[in-house]
């Protein structure tokens, strides 16, 4: 196996946010550090302006107009391909944690893995995730964050 | 504009089998793989879905003679919904079973009209498995 791979994704952030990349209100030491040290991509582009096309195209390495979810609410299909599968198939142990968005919140039926695992009490595996655990930006909703915020916080 | 979303299947089993299940509105959550719960009380049905959200409906046509089942959601997710269902009779033994959506906003039908396709394929394999249990095939 190769070296150990943790890789963060932040959602609806303008890469002028950042200090590295020119951005003066926000304070991100930490992050402008790892520039410095690092490769920091000038001419990277999204593959679409909004997430889940977006994040499907980062698991997927395809274009939207290939893996399908050319908007959000759009389920990337199971069978879509993942790098988290590849890595997994490789030796990798493999975990996501925070803001999948795979499939559709919109989901009053449960029809969507994603959406049932924390009431399932389950961790995946999913789309090639050993360990699946999954957050979005509120505090209600049927993700473990936010069940879990709700056991505890109430 | 409404959304609108139908959805078809022909099943191998009498239209009045078929009838005997889809007509019965409490009887919902055993062919809606994602309606965990159903309860009438007159003309409404209260159903709880799989992610646990209560949903009012009220039943608007339950009519045997023509196989016709009509509701609407009544929670104010939609501002307007109308499902209908319809058995019509092939042959003898086999029916095509129809389930139509019609929604505002109009993502909500792709989202009601999902999982109903979903229901009549639970449908079709309740119906045909049973039929086979019968010796009808």
């Amino acid at each position: 196996m190769g070296r150990k791979i943790l890789f963060i994704t932040t959602d609806q952030q303008r890469y002028d946010t950042l200090g590295c990349n020119g951005g003066e209100l926000s304070r991100t030491p930490v992050i402008d550090g790892l520039a410095a040290g690092g490769y920091r991509y000038e001419r990277a582009h999204p593959q679409s302006v909004v997430c889940m096309p977006s994040r499907s195209t980062m698991l997927t390495g395809q274009h939207p107009s290939t893996h399908g979810v050319w908007m959000n609410g759009v389920p990337l299909p199971e069978s879509a391909p993942s790098v988290a599968a590849v890595l997994n198939d490789a030796g990798y142990r493999t975990a996501i944690i925070g803001k999948p968005h795979f499939e559709p919140f919109l989901d009053p039926f449960a029809r969507f893995a994603e959406n049932g695992f924390a009431r399932n009490g389950t961790t995946g595996p999913h789309r090639g995730f050993e360990h699946f655990e999954s957050a979005t930006h509120g505090a209600a909703g049927p993700l473990h964050y936010s069940q879990w915020l709700a056991r505890n916080h109430p | 504009m409404l959304g609108s979303m139908r959805y078809e299947r022909r099943i191998q089993r009498s239209a009045k089998d078929v009838w005997q299940l889809v007509g019965a509105p409490e009887r919902l959550h055993e062919w809606f793989p994602g309606i965990i719960s159903s309860v009438v009380e007159g003309t409404t049905r209260s159903i709880v879905t799989g992610a646990g959200i209560p949903m009012p409906e009220e039943i608007l046509v339950n009519d045997a003679n023509q196989m016709r089942f009509q509701y609407r959601v009544t929670s104010p997710l939609l501002h307007f919904h109308r499902g209908s269902i319809d058995v019509i009779e092939l042959a003898e033994q086999e029916c095509l079973v129809v389930y139509t959506t019609d929604a505002d906003p109009r993502t909500m039908a792709l989202v009601i009209g999902g999982a109903a396709a979903e229901a009549l394929d639970e449908l079709q394999r309740q119906m045909e498995l049973s039929s086979i249990d019968r010796g009808n095939h």
